[in-house]
């Protein structure tokens, strides 16, 4: 992908009571607001600026060069690690809500489901596979309506019906993956590969999706219910990686303990590295945690 | 001379996970004896080895080549073309040779862990009674009820006393390969191991390492042998049997 012109905030016009409100979480920023956390009263639009980044497609990059252009002068080690996480989070979510990352993942994942499909035939998940590839979808149509203010002003009852809509989606996309999951040790080698390649990439996918709809709920000022949504897909996200984790684990034992009769992990060998790079992943930590 | 050629081997492939130091430590055993450069080693002249001297995760299999080569017949291993035998045949090989028991079909930490307590038996015989009521000062975290009395430390009551610890698996039989693979570290390459999951395991190996490092001078000390290298055989097991207690000790991911 190529450069782009996208939002950071601009430290040096933000006061110093509210750089250090956020700090101490008596304030966050919502939908580009500085907002009281318990009262959600505006204390302060933030201001930003417009940076020109390179390798919008890989968003650790993009993390790299908003840290590597942070300018915070004179202020404490927690309004500086505020405002590098708060900037991280603004633009990396800015990538995520104003590029076309989101399409490009989701040609990918279109093409992941679809090989998966064929292999999932017999299966009763094959069921799930369809709604969430249904959810891919309701995410990126999701993203075109919050794209502008004028397109949320002209369109929040379409906006409302795709929260109530990607709510369920994300649900059952999660359920799906779950039980895919638990289905890895019944897999042979090559359907493992594949069922992990699906695996991985909606992982990586569902923090953005998090965010598009987090973000659509605070537009429509509905703050609790974006809170709420967040948080519960983080909860619902932790646990599918910690059991991911669990599985693997013990796979990867088995292989060191060379007990006899031990299931195929080539396909996990084979994937390691990008197992590493997703749980580690420090983007999808922020996109999850951190509201824009 | 034929290059190296890894056989598949399920009692080798957990190397693929290992750090560098951990495999340079491994190949280094392979490759030296108190510094001095083994002459019948090979991994050295390969170019897969060589080039990924910085990263060896890159390079386990080769290392793990040179392992299979040494543990097989060295006339034999030519007319295999590079290919040693797998590791169950030389852990095989060295539990005859330390008169240690293996069945078929055992599990190799079980069989490694036997190994390991051989060492452990061979170094407490040699200790003072100082030394071993030492040891078991240093070494009481390792014991199954933790409450070791160190005025009944004969090697028989340490060795029963770790074996239940052992039989409990987890931290105790790691600790046990940490004691054995960090001895023969200072005995091979004159130097301990390079990477201790913990500064506490590094602190224990420096109090009791003196006492054991001696006794298991004894052990590694064979004459060369027409058959298996064990001298290098020997050494190597109880290394990679310390690489696989790490291994399942920790988590990949």
């Amino acid at each position: 992908m190529t450069s782009a012109d996208l939002f950071t905030i601009d430290w040096s016009k933000v006061p110093q009571e509210i750089a250090d409100a956020l700090a101490s979480g008596k304030a966050r920023i919502i939908d580009g607001v500085a907002r009281d956390s318990k009262s959600y009263e505006i204390l302060k639009h933030i201001p930003f600026r417009t940076v020109t980044l390179s390798q919008t497609g890989d968003l650790a990059q993009v993390a790299h060069q908003v840290q590597s252009l942070t300018n915070v002068v004179q202020q404490s080690t927690a309004v500086l690690q505020t405002a590098i996480a708060l900037s991280t989070a603004v633009t990396v979510g800015a990538v995520v809500l104003s590029t076309a990352y989101l399409a490009s993942k989701l040609r990918e994942l279109e093409s992941k489901i679809e090989r998966l499909e064929g292999e999932l035939r017999g299966q009763n998940l094959l069921f799930y596979a369809s709604k969430a590839s249904s959810y891919f979808a309701a995410v990126e149509a999701t993203r075109e309506l919050i794209a502008s203010p004028e397109l949320v002003a002209e369109n929040r009852d379409l906006i409302a019906h795709s929260l109530s809509r990607l709510a369920g989606q994300r649900h059952e996309t999660m359920a799906f993956l779950g039980n895919l999951c638990r289905l890895f040790d019944h897999l042979s080698p090559a359907h493992q590969a594949l069922a992990l390649d699906f695996f991985h990439a909606t992982l990586d996918f569902v923090p953005k999706a998090v965010l598009v709809e987090s973000q659509a709920a605070y537009r429509l000022e509905r703050f609790r219910l974006g809170d709420h949504l967040r948080q519960s897909a983080r909860t619902a996200y932790d646990a599918c990686l910690t059991d991911y984790k669990a599985w693997a684990n013990a796979l990867l034992k088995n292989v060191t303990r060379a007990a006899p009769g031990t299931g195929d992990a080539s396909a996990l060998i084979a994937r390691l590295g990008e197992a590493k790079r997703l749980i580690a992943c420090e983007q999808n930590q922020i996109l999850l945690g951190t509201s824009i | 001379m034929f290059s190296l050629r890894y056989r598949d081997d399920a009692g080798l492939a957990f190397l693929q996970f290992c750090a560098h130091a951990d495999l340079k430590d491994l190949a280094d055993i392979l490759m030296t004896e108190k510094g001095e450069k083994r002459l019948t080693e090979q991994l050295s002249a390969e170019p897969h080895f060589t080039g990924n001297k910085h990263d060896l995760t890159k390079a386990w299999q080769i290392i793990a080549a040179e392992l299979q080569r040494f543990g097989g017949d060295t006339v034999v291993s030519v007319f295999r073309g590079g290919q040693g035998v797998i590791y169950w045949e030389i852990l095989k090989d060295v539990c005859k040779h330390l008169k240690v028991e293996i069945r078929d079909g055992e599990e190799l930490s079980v069989v490694e862990s036997r190994v390991l307590i051989k060492v452990l038996e061979s170094s407490l015989e040699k200790m003072t009674e100082e030394q071993r009521a030492e040891f078991v000062k240093s070494a009481a975290g390792m014991f199954a009820d933790g409450k070791f009395n160190p005025a009944s430390a004969t090697p028989a009551a340490i060795l029963a006393a770790l074996q239940a610890s052992i039989a409990m698996g987890g931290f105790a039989a790691f600790q046990v390969a940490a004691i054995a693979a960090n001895a023969v570290s200072n005995f091979v390459l004159g130097r301990g191991l390079s990477l201790v999951a913990n500064a506490g395991l590094m602190r224990f190996l420096g109090l009791i390492g003196g006492p054991i490092g001696i006794a298991i001078s004894g052990i590694l000390a064979v004459p060369m042998l027409s058959g298996p290298a064990f001298r290098v055989t020997v050494p190597a097991v109880i290394y990679v049997a310390y690489l696989r207690q790490k291994q399942m000790n920790g988590d990949q991911l």
